[in-house]
């Protein structure tokens, strides 16, 4: 079920509602029925697939902790992540895989590889990118002994398939939530109303601000390239970069509130990224959850280091300048997957290898770490501009396209304001050149409207009637934009 | 929800149709001359079938065709009064009262670029509307428009499928423009499809949404409020920076123009295997601006080009940008002078100009 949409309203209501007049013994397997019919409402076949990947590791989870052999325990670890990586392979990966064994073929003028084709046509379940990562943590917390095996598979299917985070995160620790779950939960009006007021904003970014971008980011990326000047390319950049964090930290919002709702704490998924001045900055503030899933399970455990239990701090810990130099491959090698978590594309590679570049070379330059300290304002302009030139093969539909836009904006000759603007193109719609400016300045005044709110230093007098007439204007929006239409970009992977 | 009461009520007449043309200016969808249909403004099936029609019977009735394609120029009126017509209906009146042998017929898109006049061309050559005669409006402005919109790389994928060979760069442009737009389509797919699109909660939006619209007569007009806003926005916008800034002289980006006449150059060349007679002609254009909308200089060596360029292809070539006089025409949405929408006597103007130059051409 899509979150922007009146059946998501109605779900939420009538479900909070349910929740919190069933007796608390009822609630686990109210919440899994209301997971279920939540993830049916796009197809409910695939609900069993989600029900098989728990109960492999409800079973991975219980044997590794009851055996009493190192060797029992690792192969009930590994027939959890064969298992759970296997579908994600199978699932995401096998087109992409399909293609490039047919490119290496033709190069290498293996003809016959052309013509393979499947014989049948895969669907992508939708979020088993992020519940595939929830189930393997379970099983890697299990066997590191960080926690202790669930002993109720209905709790098991409640903390994988929980509706709030089932289709796409954030990805939390069964550490994280388990105890929530089973915890007995009593009514805070004070939480609800704070639920709800996340889902308010997390509706407003997405179907006000990312979904009035996307069209114009549209039109800059579907133009040929080399029609673009180098002021065109950032505009793209930045409307994209505006567009996918009010995308998906909106979508996180609506999840996190809805969470609220029915009285669990889920951490932040987003912090202010854009006002980041460095990568390490960047990254802990960035869709935390999945950064600090593949630090704990993938990039510490590459580098011998210890790793960490929460779903909390992102990647920053990849950006330390004291890193050792041999950890360059692990932090490549570690970008490179996490680009092709996002899709099954080379361009997502690129995205990946991107960052891990930029991380690199933050570690390694020293101008580049005295900026931070010294100058913070410039800092965070260049960082803002290294993350919004990070979209490029993000959103490009080819290699070619993110390389041709790569092209202009390094190349200062194009740098000059499109004629297709200062005439204000019906198609091309000069606004976005004024959005492109406007949202970088909305956010940081934001910023710092909600820094001086949290510091206490507005008046009640003034703060109140503020904020209700700023939640009037977005439920207004809300009403004005909502359609259930556009789906939240991190859907598809 | 008391806002959005206000508004609704507010927008509820407004036509999102008809934004973007300028102030009291209309856009005439189905023009009839004789009761039959002589334009087109998109490829809907039921249009096109309407206007084949109108062909078919002109061909039976031996009168040649006179394909006639343009810019929003062609099928906008600015101040519309119930006797005003296009220009193409003013053409087809002159024609039959000279007793020429020839039915116009037209095809205009807002903002259109040559290449998607191309598309247009090839798509109604592939429905059995090749021409006797085509007449293009050259509107300069338009050179700046990129790319191919969604909707004329469907029309050009069919027209294609009909074109023997590609012929000239124009055409091949325009196979490179379907082929990024299938995989752009491709790439967002996931994103711009209807994500609720064959799934149960696609029903279960529906019957939200007849509910709402049933309780709340004013949620049916979120639409007509949205675009209201929209445009209010936009206008906003426009109007501050002119304010600001004056009104900015509009200049063509040469790549752009360049690309663009290559498309220029397929369509004669796919006409002339065809053995269709074209006419070009320089758009009406307001006369008398204290600050012209282009670069003078540029827009007047273009043109100049141009007409080389159809010497060279004996292809007939006019110059009929003076012939509304400046009191018929508009204002733009922002107030300003509008340099490309008339009045039903611009239109009178232009239909009789162009029947005039057909009359001597032929």
């Amino acid at each position: 079920m899509l979150f922007n949409s009146w059946g998501y309203v109605l779900f939420l209501l009538v479900g909070v509602a349910l929740h919190w007049a069933l007796p608390q013994r009822w609630r686990i397997g109210f919440l899994c029925f209301a997971s279920m019919l939540f993830y049916a409402m796009w197809r409910w076949e695939f609900c069993l697939l989600v029900i098989f990947s728990a109960a492999v590791d409800f079973f991975c989870g219980k044997h590794i902790a009851r055996a009493t052999h190192k060797r029992r325990r690792r192969a009930f670890l590994l027939l959890s992540l064969v298992t759970n990586l296997g579908l994600l392979g199978f699932f995401k990966y096998t087109y992409f895989a399909l293609d490039n064994l047919k490119k290496v073929g033709a190069l290498a003028g293996l003809t016959g590889l052309a013509d393979v084709d499947l014989g049948f046509s895969i669907i992508l379940p939708l979020g088993i990118s992020f519940y595939t990562f929830q189930t393997i943590s379970y099983s890697i917390d299990v066997y590191r002994g960080v926690i202790r095996p669930i002993d109720r598979f209905p709790l098991f299917l409640a903390y994988v398939m929980f509706w709030p985070q089932l289709v796409a995160g954030p990805i939390l620790r069964a550490g994280e939530v388990v105890e929530q779950l089973e915890r007995p939960r009593t009514l805070d009006w004070r939480r609800l109303s704070g639920g709800l007021s996340l889902v308010v904003l997390g509706l407003f970014k997405k179907v006000v601000l990312a979904d009035n971008i996307a069209p114009m980011v549209e039109l800059w990326y579907e133009m040929d390239p080399n029609l673009l000047t180098g002021i065109d390319v950032w505009v793209a950049n930045f409307l994209f970069g505006f567009q996918i964090y009010c995308d998906f930290s909106g979508y996180s919002d609506i999840a996190i509130g809805s969470a609220a709702m029915v009285g669990l704490t889920f951490p932040d998924n987003f912090n202010w990224p854009y006002m980041s001045r460095s990568p390490r900055e960047f990254w802990r503030r960035w869709h935390i959850s999945l950064s600090s899933w593949i630090r704990d399970y993938l990039y510490l455990p590459l580098t011998g280091r210890e790793f960490q239990t929460r779903s909390t701090g992102g990647m920053g810990v990849a950006s330390q300048p004291d890193q050792q130099q041999s950890h360059a491959k692990a932090l490549l090698l570690t970008w490179l997957i996490m680009g092709l978590w996002h899709g099954a594309a080379w361009t997502f590679a690129l995205w990946g290898l991107y960052h891990g570049l930029v991380v690199l070379l933050y570690r390694v330059l020293k101008p580049l770490q005295k900026l931070v300290e010294r100058a913070p304002p410039l800092a965070w302009l260049l960082m803002l501009h290294v993350a919004m030139a990070g979209w490029i093969p993000f959103r490009a539909a080819s290699l070619r396209q993110a390389l041709a836009m790569f092209a202009k904006i390094l190349n200062p000759t194009t740098y000059r304001i499109s004629g297709m603007v200062t005439g204000m193109s019906l198609r091309l719609a000069g606004y976005s050149y004024l959005w492109a400016a406007l949202l970088p300045l909305g956010m940081v005044a934001a910023y710092f409207a909600r820094k001086r709110t949290a510091e206490g230093r507005v008046p009640p007098a003034v703060l109140h009637p503020a904020k209700i007439v700023v939640t009037a204007l977005m439920v207004c929006l809300i009403l004005i934009s909502m359609q259930a239409r556009k789906q939240f970009i991190y859907f598809q992977f | 929800v008391l806002a959005f009461q206000l508004l609704a009520q507010r927008f509820a007449d407004f036509d999102p149709q008809q934004t973007g043309l300028g102030e009291n200016t209309t856009s005439v969808e189905d023009a009839r001359f004789d009761g039959r249909r002589v334009n087109l403004i998109s490829a809907d099936p039921g249009s096109v079938r309407e206007l084949t029609e109108t062909v078919r019977s002109q061909r039976a009735a031996q009168q040649r065709i006179a394909l006639w394609l343009g810019a929003s120029q062609l099928h906008a009126i600015n101040d519309i009064q119930p006797s005003d017509r296009l220009a193409v209906v003013h053409a087809n009146e002159r024609g039959t009262r000279r007793n020429a042998p020839l039915a116009y017929v037209q095809f205009s898109a807002a903002n259109a670029n040559f290449h998607e006049l191309l598309a247009v061309y090839l798509f109604l050559r592939s429905r059995g509307l090749s021409p006797d005669w085509l007449i293009a409006a050259v509107t300069y402005d338009d050179l700046r428009e990129p790319g191919v919109r969604a909707e004329f790389a469907e029309m050009a994928r069919a027209g294609l499928q009909a074109l023997e060979r590609p012929r000239g760069t124009g055409v091949h442009n325009l196979i490179r423009e379907i082929e990024t737009a299938a995989q752009t389509a491709a790439t967002k797919d996931p994103v711009a499809r209807s994500a609720v699109a064959d799934t149960p909660q696609e029903a279960l939006e529906r019957a939200l949404n007849r509910t709402l619209e049933g309780v709340w007569p004013a949620y049916r007009e979120r639409g007509a409020v949205r675009a209201g806003l929209e445009v209010l926005w936009a206008n906003a916008v426009v109007a501050a920076a002119f304010k600001v800034r004056g009104r900015p002289v509009v200049h063509v980006p040469e790549e752009l123009a360049s690309w663009n006449l290559e498309a220029l150059d397929s369509l004669l060349e796919v006409a002339r295997e065809d053995g269709v007679r074209v006419l070009l002609y320089r758009a009406p254009h307001r006369p008398g601006e204290a600050r012209f909308y282009h670069d003078r200089a540029e827009y007047d060596r273009f043109f100049v080009r141009l007409g080389e360029r159809c010497d060279e292809r004996s292809v007939s070539f006019a110059d009929l940008e003076t012939i509304v006089p400046a009191e018929h025409w508009g204002v733009t949405n922002t107030g300003q002078p509008d340099v490309f929408h008339f009045s039903g006597v611009g239109h009178q103007a232009l239909g009789s100009a162009v029947d005039s130059l057909m009359e001597k051409a032929d």
